[in-house]
């Protein structure tokens, strides 16, 4: 039977207090999270070895600072998603290049089903065009929100809003790409 | 802005990922600690200008003390004591030297260590530690040498291949150097936590590069991180700046509205909707939309059934463009303003105001903000010209430093000894192959044993190593580029296929001849890549 959430929480503080004493017990948490930090990555670079650079810098600077997490009852990937985040940042801001984010089909449909109807289709390009022109913190609520489908209170911890100011936002989002699409 | 791919294999991809690299704290080279040192452009930033604003005092202190410098290069070059590599240099007779300089360790503040090649040392206080972990006080030695260009790093013999995940890419390279401390001829170390800044100068502008440090016993490159190149830290602060901009703007778009009283016997609309979309409104109980223009005469839609209804606020106002829409009536729109029930004003102003007391402190300590940034980039563009002008001073006074006006400094944080390099990792592709018979200049079949073979790509300022291991072979190079061959041989001689006669390559024959021409090891010593490439 899976553990409710409250159970798979507790476990992964007890899991991360471990880590905190001995840093070998944070490879569980690596195995976890590996992935779901590696595809977060390469959806935002949209480049395998960078990606996979970066993924490996996160891990690096979570075992350097596992110290200093507190678990605020957030699941322990969500630290790890905004390390992430601040990594992935830092390195356009290196780079200066144009942010990219790599996304499937069945993504795209996400956003595409909350904006419009599916009759309509000549939308697919305009859409895209219209989100080439988003803010950058803009499409990232489009990213969390619609792309990867996460509750608003994850997307909240990640971007480090508050949820109701990520609602607000991302709905407002949504009303500018209605009303020009 | 962002550039949205849609990738048609990207959730196949995804399924398909199953390994990951394993997770390991014992070598920090191998797995994920790849990176034990991290130089992302802000952190380089707090780091760089802060040695930078410690060594302006010691640098003018130098200028106006010349006899005070406190660096004091040893009379030559010395052949290097030890090193934490064992390549195989193509031949010993043109393996660069290290250059050695003696310093006393500063106890309070930065050592600053200018280097012949301008680039410069920064060992801020009690960093070194002997091998018992003892701290270092007094003199100490440095040992330092740079491969800057094609020609020195062929000389240099390190491998020029990166190894990402199974994927291998070629160099191209901004510089590199190699660098140890000693004291009493015994090697130092930096104290675990702690970093060595070290500014190479750098011929090769750019800010697509990264930087890396060569993993003596793998002899794999680790990535460390961004190289942050000077100047790209100002646009941080720059980029800093916009944020706090785009966070105010945001708050204003959500500045507290001031509720009014309805009017009673004037049309208003009541809308049920989720407000926490609309924060403006958060003071208003039980809120409802007074009309101001529009068809104020309501009874021909009061029965009708919506599919559809808009709130629009406009820009930051305090009036919503209410509009319904349904099957047959498209866009019934109304310009309305927020307002509540008499009974509820006071309670709905009373929370309003404290709303608007947060919201003007929120936008204030925005605005603090973006003026100390401001503040801080003029500050950091008048310490930049002060640093430059006092570089100019001191290497004025050293007339042996080269000094060239284009160099830019690449700031490394380094944890440890050995080498580092600034780097942009080229995949490899778009090349084409030739098979090749190598001949000597007697026409005859090249016979002499290989020790090192190059191909030199001046235009993409990289270069491939051990590109041909006998004299048939088949070689990959890049058609448009201006490339050349190199290659020494087990007795110290050295040969070179010229760029004009790679330029003539007819790539389409099934075999080519390529006459390589002999070169003395000291004329090819003196020879810059220019007039190498012009051979």
């Amino acid at each position: 039977m899976p553990l409710d959430t409250h159970t798979v929480l507790r476990l992964e503080t007890e899991q991360i207090e471990k880590a905190k004493k001995d840093i070998s017990f944070f490879e569980p948490l690596y195995k976890k999270y590996y992935l779901q930090i590696y595809k977060f990555i390469y959806t935002r670079t949209g480049d395998e070895p960078i990606a996979k650079d970066i993924t490996s810098i996160v891990f690096t600077k979570a075992i350097e600072k596992i110290n200093t997490y507190i678990s605020k009852g957030f699941p322990f990937s969500s630290w790890l998603y905004r390390i992430a985040r601040n990594e992935i940042a830092g390195f356009y801001r290196a780079q200066k290049k144009e942010h990219i984010t790599v996304i499937s089909p069945r993504e795209f449909n996400n956003l595409k089903e909350e904006v419009t109807d599916h009759q309509n289709k000549d939308l697919s390009e305009k859409l895209i065009a219209l989100l080439n022109t988003l803010q950058r913190d803009e499409i990232e609520l489009i990213e969390l929100k619609y792309f990867e489908q996460r509750p608003f209170k994850e997307v909240a911890e990640i971007v480090g809003l508050s949820e109701s100011n990520v609602r607000v936002k991302t709905h407002r989002i949504i009303q500018k790409l209605k009303k020009l699409s | 802005m962002t550039n949205i791919k849609i990738d048609p294999n990207k959730d196949a991809y995804f399924e398909s990922l199953k390994e990951i690299p394993e997770f390991s704290t014992s070598n920090p080279k191998s797995t994920i600690m790849k990176t034990n040192k991290k130089n992302w452009p802000f952190k380089g930033l707090l780091l760089g200008s802060s040695a930078i604003l410690a060594a302006l005092g010691t640098l003018y202190l130098m200028q106006k003390n010349p006899d005070q410098n406190p660096t004091t290069p040893l009379p030559g070059a010395q052949k290097i004591v030890a090193s934490l590599y064992d390549f195989s240099v193509p031949t010993e007779n043109l393996e660069i030297s290290f250059s050695s300089y003696t310093v006393k360790l500063n106890e309070n503040e930065n050592t600053i260590i200018l280097l012949d090649d301008s680039s410069r040392v920064i060992i801020p206080p009690n960093t070194l530690r002997k091998s018992n972990g003892d701290r270092v006080t007094g003199n100490i030695t440095l040992t330092y040498r740079s491969f800057k260009n094609l020609k020195e790093v062929i000389q240099s013999g390190i491998p020029m291949y990166y190894d990402s995940s199974g994927t291998t890419f070629v160099f191209e390279s901004a510089g590199m150097f190699e660098l140890y401390a000693y004291q009493n001829d015994k090697m130092l170390q930096i104290e675990k936590g702690k970093n060595i800044q070290i500014d190479m100068s750098s011929d090769h502008n750019g800010n697509y590069f990264n930087q890396y440090y060569l993993d003596p016993q793998t002899k794999q490159w680790a990535y460390i991180g961004k190289d942050t190149a000077g100047s790209v830290s100002l646009t941080d602060i720059e980029d800093y700046k916009n944020e706090i901009d785009s966070k105010i703007k945001d708050l204003v778009a959500q500045k507290p509205i001031s509720p009014k009283k309805r009017v009673e016997d004037k049309p208003f609309i009541t809308l049920n909707f989720d407000k926490t979309d609309y924060p403006e409104l958060d003071a208003f109980k039980e809120v409802s939309f007074q009309i101001k223009k529009g068809k104020e005469n309501l009874e021909d839609y009061t029965s009708q059934k919506w599919s559809s209804a808009n709130i629009n606020r406009k820009g930051s106002s305090d009036m919503y463009t209410l509009c319904f829409s349904n099957k047959t009536i498209k866009d019934l729109c109304f310009e309305t303003y927020p307002v509540v029930k008499a009974e509820n004003f006071s309670s709905s102003s009373a929370l309003a105001s404290e709303k608007l007391k947060a919201y003007k402190e929120k936008i204030k300590a925005l605005k603090k903000a973006k003026r100390e940034a401001k503040n801080y980039l003029t500050r950091k563009i008048a310490e930049l010209q002060d640093e430059k002008l006092a570089n100019q001073a001191i290497l004025a006074q050293r007339a042996q430093i080269r000094q060239n006006t284009n160099n830019i400094y690449r700031p490394f944080q380094a944890s440890g000894f050995g080498i580092y390099n600034s780097d942009y990792p080229r995949k490899i592709k778009g090349l084409q192959a030739i098979n090749l018979t190598l001949k000597g200049e007697n026409n005859k079949v090249f016979v002499d044993k290989i020790q090192g073979c190059y191909l030199a790509d001046k235009s993409s300022n990289v270069l491939y190593g051990q590109v041909v291991k006998n004299s048939q072979s088949i070689i990959s190079f890049m058609p448009e580029s201006e490339s050349m061959i190199v290659l020494f041989t087990t007795n110290n001689k050295v040969y070179y296929y010229p760029s004009s006669a790679f330029s003539e390559l007819e790539p389409s024959k099934n075999n080519i001849d390529i006459h390589l021409k002999s070169i003395s090891a000291s004329e090819f010593e003196t020879l810059s890549v220019d007039e190498l490439f012009s051979l």
